[in-house]
C-alpha cells in the first residue's frame, strides 16, 4: 500500500511539472508586450523598464523558465503586481473559503445523487425512475451561472430566508454549496444508478435473496457497497471540477475564495496572481486525483496502476 | 429516432437551426436597436421577453444569439472533431513512440479541469469570437484523438484492414476509406453531446466577460448584463438562462436518441 502510495506520488509530479509549464508558456506566449498590457501603451519607458525588469522579462527565455521553476518549488510564487504582496500570501487568505464551499458542494451532490440513483436503481423502468433519469438530465443542462441568480430571487429577494451573498454566516454557504453542487448531483445519480443496476444483476446478489437475507439488507449491504466503487473515483474526479466551476458560483454569490481572487486579479490584469490561482487550483486538481486513486486501492485492492 | 427523448431532441435541435439561420425574419425586433424609453420594461404584447438596461428587445437577442452559441459549438466541435480524428487514426494505428507521445500530451490535456483550462488561457487574450474557437479547439481534439485512438487500436486487427493491405491500399486509404467509417457512431454521439458542453463552457466564458464582446448578443454575456440588475428586473438573465438551457438539453437529448441508434445499428448491421 505504501509502495502504491509513493508511486502514485511519483507520477503527480510530471503532470505538475507539465501544468506550470503550460501556464508559463501562456503568459509568454500573450500577443503584444505583457508590459504594455499591464501598463498601457502610453506608459514612460523609465516605468517600462523597471517593471519588465522585474517580471524578469528581459532576460532569456529559457533562464526565466528556470527561475519560474526554482520560485515555484521553493515557495516564492512572485508579487502581486496590485499591492506587492506575495501570490502566495493572497491564496492562502482565499483558499479556505474555497475548500468550505467545495466540500459542501460535493456532499449536498452526493446526499441527493446516491439515494435517487440506488431508489432509481431499485425501480428500474418505473416511472419514477423514468422521472429521475429526465429530471437529472434537465438539470445537468441548468448553467450553474443562471441557477445561481434565480435561487437568489426565490430564497433571498422573494421569501427572504438566506442572504444574498457574502459571507457572513453559515446560512450564506447555503445557496452557494446548492448552485455548485447541482449540476454534479445530476451526473452522479445517473452513474449510481448505472453502476447499482449492474451489481443488481450479479450471479452474489441472487444468492443473498436465496438464503432469504431481507431486500433491504439484499440492497443495502451487498449491492450497494460494490456499486459504490465507479461512483467514489467519480466523486474524486469532480472534486477537481468543483475548483474549476467555484470561479463562477464565487463571483454570483461574492464569496471571498480562489474563484473571485482569480477573477478580480484578471480584471486588474495583475498577472503573477493570476497564474498563481491558476497553478493552485490546477494543482489541487492533480493532488486529489492521486488522492483519490489512493483511496480507490484502498477500498478494492484488485486496482492496480 | 426511437426513443421519445431523441425525438424531442431532434425537434429542438432543427427548430434551433432553423432560427439561426432565419434570425432577420423571424426577431421582431433590431437586436442592437435602442430605446431608452423601454428600460428594463417587463414582458409585454410587443415585446414578449420584455426590455434590457439599454430598451433592446430581449427576444430578438435571444434569437440572434442562436448564431453566436449554434456558431462557435459548430466551428469548435468541427475543428475538434477533423483534427482529433486524425491524430487519433494515426495514433492508433501507427503504435510505437506516435502512440506513446500523443498518450502523454493526451494525459497532461485531461489533467486540467476543462474549464480552468478555458479561463486560463482566456485570462490572457482579448474576448473575440474567433479566441473563444481557438481557446475551446485547444483542448477539445484531445478527447476525439483518445476516442478515435482506442477504436483505431482495436479496428486495426480485424480481417478487413489485413484485406485492405493485402490488396496494396496505402495506409492513408486503409485509414480514411476502411478505418474511419466504421468508428463514425461513437464519434457522431460524441460530437452530439460536444455541442452541449461547448455551448455551456462559451455561455460561461461569456458570462465571466472572458468570451464574445460585449456588445455581441451572447446568452451567457446578457446573463451577466442581467444579473447586475436582478432585483430590480430579473426577466433580463432569466430568458437569456431558458435559452442556454434549451440547447445543452437539445443537444443531450439528441446525443442520447443517437447513442440508441447508432449502437443498435451497429449490432444488426456488423462492421
Amino acid at each position: 500500500m505504501l509502495n502504491y502510495v509513493l508511486k502514485r506520488a511519483l507520477m503527480a509530479l510530471p503532470v505538475m511539472l507539465a501544468a506550470a509549464t503550460l501556464v508559463f508558456l501562456l503568459i509568454h506566449s500573450i500577443p503584444g508586450d505583457p508590459v504594455d498590457l499591464i501598463l498601457g501603451e502610453q506608459a514612460m519607458q523609465v516605468d517600462r523598464e523597471e517593471l519588465s525588469q522585474e517580471l524578469g522579462l528581459d532576460r532569456p527565455l529559457f533562464s526565466q523558465y528556470g527561475a519560474f521553476l526554482a520560485g515555484l518549488s521553493s515557495g516564492d510564487w512572485g508579487r502581486s503586481l496590485f499591492d506587492n504582496r506575495p501570490v502566495l500570501s493572497h491564496i492562502r487568505e482565499h483558499a479556505g473559503a474555497t475548500i468550505v464551499l467545495a466540500v459542501c458542494a460535493m456532499f449536498v451532490a452526493v446526499a441527493i445523487a446516491i439515494p435517487a440513483g440506488v431508489f432509481a436503481a431499485v425501480r428500474k423502468g418505473g416511472f419514477l425512475d423514468q422521472a429521475a433519469m429526465v429530471a437529472s438530465l434537465v438539470g445537468i443542462s441548468v448553467p450553474n451561472f443562471w441557477l445561481g441568480p434565480v435561487l437568489i430571487l426565490v430564497f433571498a429577494v422573494e421569501l427572504g430566508w438566506l442572504p444574498i451573498s457574502g459571507r457572513e454566516s453559515w446560512a450564506s454557504l447555503i445557496l452557494p454549496a446548492f448552485t455548485l453542487g447541482f449540476g454534479l448531483s445530476a451526473m452522479l445519480s445517473r452513474l449510481t444508478r448505472a453502476s447499482m443496476i449492474d451489481e443488481l444483476g450479479r450471479g452474489y446478489v441472487t444468492t443473498a435473496r436465496a438464503k432469504g437475507l431481507s431486500e433491504r439488507a439484499v440492497i443495502l449491504k451487498h449491492a450497494f457497497r460494490n456499486a459504490l466503487n465507479p461512483v467514489i473515483t467519480i466523486v474524486g474526479l469532480e472534486v477537481g471540477s468543483l475548483l474549476a466551476g467555484a470561479i463562477i458560483t464565487e463571483r454570483i454569490f461574492n464569496w471571498p475564495g480562489i474563484g473571485s481572487l482569480l477573477m478580480d486579479s484578471i480584471n486588474r490584469r495583475d498577472y503573477p496572481l493570476v497564474q498563481g490561482c491558476i497553478l493552485v487550483i490546477a494543482f489541487a486538481y492533480v493532488v486529489v486525483n492521486a488522492v483519490t486513486d489512493c483511496v480507490y486501492r484502498f477500498v478494492d485492492p484488485r486496482v492496480k496502476i | 429516432m426511437k426513443t421519445v427523448t431523441g425525438k424531442i431532441g431532434v425537434a429542438i435541435v432543427a427548430a434551433l437551426v432553423l432560427a439561426a439561420i432565419f434570425a432577420p425574419s423571424i426577431a421582431p425586433c433590431d437586436p442592437a436597436a435602442q430605446d431608452f424609453s423601454l428600460s428594463f420594461a417587463g414582458p409585454s404584447m410587443s415585446h414578449p421577453f420584455g426590455n434590457d438596461a439599454d430598451g433592446r428587445d430581449i427576444l430578438s437577442r435571444i434569437i440572434y444569439g442562436t448564431r453566436i452559441s449554434l456558431g462557435i459549438g459548430i466551428s469548435v466541435v468541427g475543428i475538434s472533431l477533423v483534427a482529433g480524428c486524425l491524430v487519433g487514426l494515426v495514433a492508433g494505428y501507427s503504435g510505437g513512440w506516435i502512440d506513446r507521445i500523443f498518450v502523454f500530451v493526451a494525459d497532461v490535456f485531461l489533467s486540467f479541469p476543462g474549464f480552468l483550462f478555458a479561463v486560463a488561457v482566456a485570462a490572457f487574450l482579448r474576448p473575440s469570437i474567433s479566441n473563444v474557437v481557438i481557446i475551446l479547439c485547444i483542448k477539445g481534439w484531445v478527447t476525439y484523438a483518445r476516442l478515435v485512438r482506442g477504436q483505431a487500436m482495436v479496428l486495426k486487427e480485424r480481417e478487413f484492414v489485413s484485406a485492405a493491405r493485402a490488396m496494396g491500399a496505402r495506409t492513408s486509404r486503409v485509414l480514411l476509406r476502411h478505418l474511419f467509417p466504421n468508428m463514425l457512431g461513437p464519434v457522431i454521439v460524441n460530437a452530439s453531446f460536444g455541442l452541449a458542453g461547448v455551448i455551456m463552457v462559451e455561455s460561461a466564458l461569456s458570462f465571466l466577460g472572458l468570451g464574445v464582446p460585449v456588445d455581441v448578443p451572447s446568452w451567457g454575456a446578457m446573463i451577466e448584463q442581467g444579473t447586475q440588475y436582478l432585483l430590480l428586473a430579473p426577466h433580463l438573465s432569466i430568458f437569456p438562462g431558458l435559452a442556454i438551457m434549451l440547447v445543452v438539453l437539445g443537444f443531450n437529448f439528441l446525443g442520447d436518441g443517437l447513442r440508441d441508434e447508432l449502437t443498435s445499428t451497429a449490432h444488426r448491421g456488423g462492421a
